[in-house]
């Protein structure tokens, strides 16, 4: 009886901890619509402030806390909610993930510029070293403050946004922005307060962790990702549900700890647990209503014609044959790694372009792909890479099985669920003890196994893979994504299957994702877990978005971006960000463009073209109709007025 | 949900094998006192030039063969500090790939960017002061030392990339130091290349630890584990029977304690309790709470993981008031940021012990090797800290010196690799134990220590290493859940 006691006090202060970091997730959901990923590095950006002025600069505990936590994290979200987040006003969620994705990495790498990690920084808790005995267990001072902070603060919110003007405000600017305004509310106003307060408590969160996980970016960080299936508990909008949620995680982990000991491939399912409990939640989720009065047609890039991508094509394995022969070895391997995830990009393009899904684990398919492929007949056949597609595309199909029931958001965090599972259960196991060799394939007896010739060969497959995503976007299946992207509510009305169509391009997308990981294997010649973590998939997705995720060539310059930066940050290595730096602006650039870098390139060709010039002229001399290919450009947003939802 | 994702990436580095130790300020000064002539065998004065090792310290003391303990005062090893006069005679000229007339290229191979920014820049610095030392000494053989840091970019596609580079650019790859050092032997391997990594972290393959043309200057392998085990069955035989092992949830972390467990288990020790433990975890003070209470007791607890999650570890049993009859922990802790955040957070000592295979920075002032060390990192970056890793580095950079030196001015890939491999044993003239070379196999020594006021104190042996029983051959890999 003793050790259940002792296991479920410590069990209530590791809950805490996740209430404390998922009740601002929830927060900043509640009142700004946005799942805030950056969430954590925030926190540990005010964890790091936070040691600045108390160790660093001396200053009291007091006084420290109270700067940053109510002045300064407030100051830094209400700065984020007006560069980024009002840019994010009817935005998909992929768009608004990779905003804050990418603010999370421009924090990570500005955190690490200022706050070096080689130094040591110790966090120092709050009343350390008292305590109480609760039987056999300690509790430190700081853990009971944690606990009490994390009741405080679900109970504050709580009533805040429920029994306040200003916090009923900030719900009704979320559910309809132009209504709450009609009424008196100022929703940029509004909007503000409610990121500085996600900030004031993520700030919170994160000086309350950093004595109990390190002082340690990468640490804070990530610990929201562990919040994920408490918050989720409250359907990112209860606060209590989240609390309670947030306790039966911790209560179950200890439990686990104390009751559960497993060997062999069982021991990785320990570590699992909080993402089978996120799993069961996602599961028994009810199913979410099609809402209407979503964003459609917004800014569609044209498509090239078929002739267009022929040429296209041409000018890029040219392209390839000439770089492959002009850079130098280690300049190739780069550029062969970016075309092959290049490749992997293609899947997103077909999935999260085209389909409106959202998927974070990309590159899990990607290592399954190149895992089958390693495996089969000596890791370099076409038959190991035929193998390595249908493998993939039959995963994809169970992954999307929930898709059914879940959709946005929810299914975003059903795909990294699996790809965290993966990571435990299937790479942890299999290739866990090291990289596993794969090979080059050898076609009609041709090898490829010469680097210049791979790279080529690489660019052949990504050409005739986008002429293929192409294909599929001018075809029926293509007008059936982009519909059921834009309104699922008028695809259902008009009896269109969306089970089936969500299937069909998830098992597609995952069978291009396990080509392209099987290829972007043989270009690194082996099969290392490190590659397909989730958090990879990430990046994947970042680069894909800043690219163009509605394009083709959106997903080549993801690549072309992926094998150009370490380039130029070996020019600059004083400069040891670098590459996060940049990528977190690019990605947070989005918030203005989610069309990507593609389609402001080919908008600019365009507007330079003699005959694209006449066309301008006489539309804007005349105000005519642009016409039906003007109007694929439109900036603006156009909304449906469906009955339904 | 447990995310181990970048942070594991990064951990892999920290728990793979052996982790760092840099000097605090105060370790700095008596490093740099030493070499002021502060101490025995030390001597020289640093306003002379320290690019002549022979005039002020003597590293080319081989020590006493028959001494197993290699030589924390500079010895062991098969050759002298290399004379740069020393050299036979030949041609010259641009004899292969990255030699010239008059310079030689190395690539450094090492973790720079990243999700982890700077996570071995020691290990550069080390080998720009490396270079720098030898041009300053007259170069190898007339031949000036042109040192190329390769920045990975923390990530194995990265490694095979600059590999590939250096392969076409550089005549070798030296005082390398990379997470993700397995990403680069494919490529390295098919063009033949020397390299001379400083620490290595990963395995090539099961049969084959290291590529033929890999000669790590600390071949630190999980197939080969230092006989810990039987320094503390000696002096504690108690604990035998009640083994504790934790490990953090991250490949090369489990792999290496399913070798330690192995190794153990040979000695004669029994598990009683084996765990894994998260990266981002906030529930020590349960698995504290498990230990405390098991049945057979605990009596010894070893951790294989990084030194942040060993001292919150650490913190979680003084919490619990909990301490085994001996804690041992590896190299990983050998670090001032561990005593100093040990220090800061009030975190007890009690029980703890340590081992690593290095000379102690504290004992700098004996050391004249590890002063030249010291001197010539200050010379090039007076901010740069020397660690671990910059340690490896710079014996990496001294053994190419050495080799090449004797290879002479017909300097060619071939015949490097020639000669390397009649290295039997390299101890960077007492910098570190001494490796078995051309077996590419660690040594068997180690030295171990407490921590007394936060201050690293050795306790066993007196001086330099021991060496009494070999490396144990542990099956790879084994599984730490036994």
């Amino acid at each position: 009886m003793s050790t259940f006691i002792t296991f479920t006090v410590l069990g209530i202060a590791t809950g805490a901890i996740y209430a404390v970091a998922a009740s601002g997730l929830v927060v900043t959901y509640v009142t700004s619509g946005i799942f805030n990923i950056a969430h954590g590095a925030i926190g540990m950006f005010a964890a790091f402030l936070y040691w600045q002025l108390h160790i660093d600069w001396g200053w009291g505990s007091l006084p420290s806390f109270l700067v940053v936590v109510f002045v300064l994290a407030p100051l830094m979200g209400a700065l984020i909610e007006r560069v980024l987040v009002r840019n994010l006003r009817d935005a998909s969620i992929a768009q608004s993930l990779v905003v804050t994705v990418g603010l999370m990495v421009l924090l990570l790498g500005l955190a690490q510029s200022i706050w070096p990690p080689n130094q040591s920084r110790t966090a120092v808790g709050f009343f350390v070293p008292k305590g109480i005995k609760f039987g056999e267990v300690f509790i430190t001072g700081h853990q009971l403050v944690t606990m009490l902070a994390g009741g405080l603060v679900a109970a504050f919110i709580y009533l805040f946004l429920n029994r306040t003007r200003i916090g009923v405000a900030m719900r009704a600017v979320v559910d309809d922005r132009n209504l709450a305004s009609l009424t008196g509310a100022r929703p940029n106003r509004v909007s503000q307060l409610s990121w500085a307060i996600g900030a004031s408590l993520a700030a919170l969160a994160g000086i309350l962790l950093a004595p109990i996980l390190s002082l340690n970016v990468i640490t804070l960080t990530l610990l929201i990702v562990n919040a994920f299936a408490a918050a989720m508990v409250g359907r990112l909008k209860s606060l209590p549900m989240t609390f309670a949620g947030a306790m039966v995680l911790g209560l179950i982990e200890n439990y686990a700890i104390g009751y559960l000991n497993l060997s062999g491939w069982l021991a990785a399912l320990q570590p699992s647990l909080p993402t089978i409990f996120l799993f069961l939640v996602l599961i028994f989720m009810p199913g979410a209503r099609l809402r209407a009065g979503r964003l459609v047609g917004a800014v569609t890039p044209r498509v090239p014609s078929a002739r267009r991508a022929l040429v296209g094509s041409g000018v890029l394995l040219v392209a390839a044959w000439v770089l492959s022969g002009v850079l130098s070895g280690g300049d190739r391997l780069y550029a062969m790694q970016g075309l092959g995830l290049a490749i992997i990009m293609l899947s997103l393009v077909v999935l999260t372009g085209y389909g409106g899904q959202v998927s974070l684990g990309q590159m899990t398919f990607a290592g399954v792909g190149a895992y089958v492929m390693a495996k089969t007949g000596g890791g370099d056949t076409i038959q190991g890479l035929a193998l390595a597609i249908l493998v993939t595309g039959a995963l994809g199909a169970i992954v999307a099985l929930p898709s059914l029931r879940l959709q946005g958001l929810y299914l975003a965090l059903w795909t990294m669920a699996f790809a965290l599972l993966m990571e435990n259960l299937f790479f942890g196991n299999v290739l866990g003890l090291g990289a596993i060799p794969i090979g080059r394939l050898s076609l009609f007896g041709f090898s490829l196994a010469d680097d210049r010739t791979y790279m080529v060969f690489l660019a052949v497959v990504f050409a005739l893979m986008g002429m293929m995503v192409l294909a599929i976007r001018r075809g029926p299946f293509g007008r059936l994504l982009m519909a059921m992207r834009d309104s699922p509510v008028a695809c259902a009305t008009l009896g269109l299957s969306l089970t089936r169509t969500k299937l069909t391009v998830f098992m597609l997308s995952a069978a291009m994702a396990g080509l392209g990981g099987a290829l972007f294997a043989g270009g690194l010649t082996n099969v290392g877990s490190v590659e397909y973590l989730m958090l990879q998939s990430l990046p994947l997705l970042l680069l894909a978005v800043i690219g163009g995720i509605t394009t083709v060539s959106g997903a080549l310059l993801g690549g072309a971006a992926f094998a150009t930066l370490p380039i130029l940050q070996s020019y600059i290595p004083q400069v040891a960000g670098l590459t996060p730096l940049l990528i977190g602006a690019a990605a947070i650039s989005v918030g203005r463009q989610p069309n990507g870098i593609a389609f402001q390139i080919s908008e600019g060709v365009r507007k330079l073209l003699p005959s694209e010039r006449r066309s301008t002229t006489a539309g804007s001399s005349t105000q005519a109709d642009p016409g039906p290919r003007e109007r694929d450009h439109e900036e603006e947003v156009t909304r449906v007025a469906a009955a339904a939802g | 949900m447990r995310t181990r994702g970048v942070a594991l990436l990064l951990l892999m580095v920290l728990v793979s094998a052996a982790c760092g130790a840099r000097l605090t300020d105060e370790q700095r000064e008596i490093a740099l006192q030493g070499y002021q002539g502060g101490g025995g065998g030390g001597g020289g004065d640093s306003t002379t030039d320290p690019g002549e090792p022979g005039a002020s310290v003597d590293p080319g003391d081989p020590g006493d063969p028959s001494d197993p303990g290699g030589g924390g005062g500079g010895g062991g090893g098969d050759d002298p500090a290399p004379d740069a006069g020393a050299c036979p005679e030949g041609e010259g000229g641009a004899t292969d790939k990255g030699v010239t007339a008059d310079r030689i290229s190395l690539g450094a191979i090492v973790d720079l960017s990243g999700v982890q920014t700077g996570l071995f820049k020691p290990a550069a610095q080390a080998m720009q002061a490396f270079g720098a030392y030898v041009n300053n000494a007259g170069g190898i053989c007339e031949r000036d030392v042109v040192v190329n840091v390769r920045d990975t970019g923390t990530n194995s596609g990265g490694v095979q990339a600059v590999t590939q580079s250096s392969c076409n650019e550089d005549f070798a790859i030296v005082g390398s130091m990379s997470a993700f050092d397995n990403g680069g032997y494919e490529a390295g391997n098919a063009c033949g290349i020397p390299a001379i990594p400083a620490v290595s972290t990963n395995a090539w393959k099961p049969d084959e630890i290291f590529p033929p043309n890999y000669y790590p200057a600390y071949p630190n392998r999980p197939d080969h584990i230092i006989d810990s085990a039987s320094y503390v069955l000696q002096t504690h035989p108690d604990v035998k029977d009640g083994g504790a092992l934790m490990w953090l949830n991250q490949s090369v972390a489990r792999t290496n304690a399913g070798s330690r467990r192995a190794a153990y288990e040979q000695a004669g020790f029994e598990f009683v309790y084996a765990r894994e433990a998260q990266v981002v975890d906030p529930n020590y003070a349960s698995y504290v709470s498990q230990m405390k209470n098991n049945n057979p007791p605990v009596k010894y607890l070893t951790f294989v993981g990084n030194y942040q999650s060993i001292e919150n570890l650490l913190q979680a049993m003084d919490q619990q008031s909990w301490h085994p009859d001996f804690i041992d922990f590896d190299s990983v802790v050998y670090s001032p940021l561990f005593t100093q955040d040990l220090q800061s957070k009030g975190i007890t000592t009690t029980n703890l012990f340590w081992f690593i295979n290095t000379a102690m920075f504290e004992e700098a002032s004996g050391n004249p090797e590890m002063q030249l060390y010291v001197e010539w990192l200050k010379r090039i970056d007076p901010q740069a800290e020397p660690d671990f890793f910059g340690l490896y580095a710079w014996s990496a950079g001294r053994l190419f010196q050495s080799v090449a030196t004797k290879v002479g001015p017909n300097l060619t890939r071939k015949a490097f690799l020639s000669e390397i491999a009649k290295v039997s044993e390299w101890d960077s003239y007492g910098l570190h134990a001494p490796h078995k070379m051309s077996q590419k196999l660690a040594s068997s020594c180690f030295l171990y220590g407490v921590i007394e006021n936060y201050e690293f104190t050795r306790v066993s042996p007196d001086s330099k290493w021991s060496c009494a029983k070999p490396t144990r051959s542990v099956p790879y890999p084994s599984n730490p859940q036994g």
